[in-house]
């Protein structure tokens, strides 16, 4: 098997990452960094410093509170997920709780008809809820569960389509076929291969909900595992691109995020890869 | 639909027949193999044997003629495709006993499998990792622990034609040797049939619907959303398919042998048609 992370590895991502966390950096690539580093420092599999993520969380949670929100440009659902790994563990930030229940207080603003229409914001209440918010989440303005039957259908629907079918699923821990699984996770391989690891990593996230898939899903962490350079950061550039691009935009453009969603994924999938192994 | 698909492989089959003829190439045998990797996979009764017939017929006049053997042992590059294509052709004709063994005193003296290139560069790029203290399989390993090597092309983010045609190369070995189990692909194959029907490829949804089939592998239903897709929701042409979408790289295949590509997954689609309404 391959072997997806070693402590020694993750320290080399968590020391890139800490170059991305400071002034000079806008709040939403900090953000990613410390998330990101939360997500390593947090991993099960890794034996680092859990509680080194809370202070980090605090840290930067406490000089966001002192910014205008509308600046901040962070992603809401980001932010209640970060909250979630935390107490996860045992581990809490009051400062993100506090930037959790202004992000519970606008959502609970809406107007419910746009929250039922919109999977993302469905997906946020739910996890919301997992933090103890008491906001109600209204039922899918459009009905899913028939979209996950036509397996064809399923097959060839666009990765936005299929992220809202997913979020709205996980956000009401509904079931989903294993047919369906599988069509998901081979989807998910498929787009990997193009390199579309946002979407990917979503994908396989949310199919971590499910016990099914087992075997693909395997290979999906391992093709994200595999895309770790020597220097920490994930996402392998092409050297012979004439795109002009600086190293420093590179890292927060395009290494940035799929380091983010590596790690991610790696937090929220190995544990079911070593049952299996110890089994 | 079928009958000018027909219409239009044969014409193919016979343009690229009619080049060899007039001016030989690597390039027209190059077109040639392609197709004859199709027709191994074919067994007895196949809707393709009017096909295959003319083609044997056309190579036992080359392989009469000693254009074969010039080919192969001028060029290594030619000795796959053209061994393959007079292999096949004895499934409809005879070869004449002087010609073959001339190929066989030709080949024991290994004037016609010289192609070590390939395997020779993997062999050195091994040893340089081994210099660096790394380990890896012998580059001729075609099983990797539990895994077919080819498998672990998943693991690329790219797919062209040489990935089709190291599946054409397994799904033969499995074919003649049955009980070898450990030549079954598991599902790379069907993660690039899915990446063609999403990418709405018809020519890779065809060649690899039929890999699978041939080959057994991969869900019967996703095989069968894929057949489904190829008869029912492809508008009706009456040329052949087109080229695969390989992107801004294309492989050495579509560049070389475009027309062989497009004959060969047209004859793919054919012989699924013809399985699925029997």
């Amino acid at each position: 098997m391959t072997i997806l992370l070693t402590p020694k590895q993750a320290k080399t991502t968590l020391d890139w990452l800490g170059t991305l966390d400071h002034a000079k950096t806008p709040y939403r690539s900090r953000y990613l960094a410390v998330f990101a580093r939360a997500a390593l420092l947090l991993n099960d599999d890794l034996g680092l410093d859990a509680g080194r993520a809370a202070t980090e969380a605090e840290a930067l949670s406490a000089e966001l509170l002192t910014q205008p929100v509308h600046e901040l440009n962070l992603d809401p659902l980001l932010v209640v997920e970060h909250a979630l790994m935390l107490k996860r563990v045992g581990e809490s930030s009051p400062s993100l709780d506090r930037l959790c229940a202004a992000c519970a207080e606008q959502i609970s603003q809406l107007d419910d008809a746009m929250v039922a229409a919109t999977p993302r914001l469905r997906l946020t209440i739910s996890r919301l809820r997992e933090l103890g918010h008491s906001i109600a989440l209204p039922p899918a303005k459009v009905p899913y569960g028939k979209a996950f039957q036509d397996l064809s259908a399923l097959l060839l629907m666009d990765n936005s389509s299929i992220v809202d079918l997913l979020d709205n699923a996980v956000a009401d821990g509904a079931a989903i076929p294993d047919d369906s699984l599988n069509i998901l996770a081979l989807v998910c391989l498929g787009e990997l291969r193009k390199y579309r690891i946002d979407f990917a990593s979503k994908t396989a996230r949310a199919l971590a909900n499910y016990r099914a898939a087992d075997g693909l899903l395997d290979d999906v962490t391992t093709f994200i595992a595999l895309q770790r350079t020597s220097r920490g950061k994930y996402g392998f550039a092409d050297p012979f691109a004439d795109d002009n691009v600086e190293e420093q935009d590179r890292d927060l453009q395009f290494h940035l995020p799929i380091t983010l969603n590596a790690v991610w994924v790696l937090n929220a999938l190995p544990g079911k890869r070593a049952e299996k192994a110890a089994a | 639909m079928r009958a000018t698909n027909e219409h239009a492989c044969s014409q193919a089959l016979e343009d690229i027949i009619t080049d060899m003829d007039r001016r030989p190439s690597a390039e027209a045998l190059m077109a040639l193999g392609v197709v004859g990797e199709l027709f191994a996979l074919e067994s007895e009764g196949s809707p393709l044997t009017p096909f295959q017939e003319r083609l044997a017929g056309a190579v036992s006049k080359w392989v009469k003629s000693g254009l074969f053997e010039d080919m192969m042992a001028t060029s290594a590059q030619t000795v796959y495709h053209a061994s393959l294509l007079a292999a096949l052709c004895t499934r409809h004709v005879e070869l004449p006993a002087d010609r073959v063994s001339h190929l066989e005193r030709l080949f024991q003296a290994g004037l016609l499998s010289r192609a070590e290139y390939p395997l020779l560069t993997l062999a050195a790029i091994r040893s340089n990792f081994t210099i660096l203290g790394i380990a890896g399989s012998e580059p001729h390993t075609l099983i990797d622990g539990e895994t077919l090597s080819i498998d672990r092309r998943l693991l690329r983010p790219r797919m062209d034609e040489y990935d089709v045609t190291a599946y054409f190369v397994i799904a033969r070995l499995a074919q003649e040797n049955p009980d070898r189990t450990d030549l079954r692909p598991r599902y790379f194959l069907s993660v690039m049939l899915v990446q063609a029907l999403r990418d709405s490829d018809a020519s890779w949804v065809a060649i690899i619907t039929y890999l699978l089939m041939r080959l057994q592998s991969g869900s019967p239903q996703l095989r069968s959303m894929a057949i489904n897709w190829l008869l029912n929701d492809l508008p009706p042409s009456a040329g052949l398919l087109p080229l695969p979408h390989e992107g801004a790289a294309p492989s050495e295949f579509s560049r070389k042998a475009p027309l062989g590509l497009r004959l060969r997954n047209s004859l793919a689609m054919l012989a699924l048609q013809s399985e699925t309404t029997q």
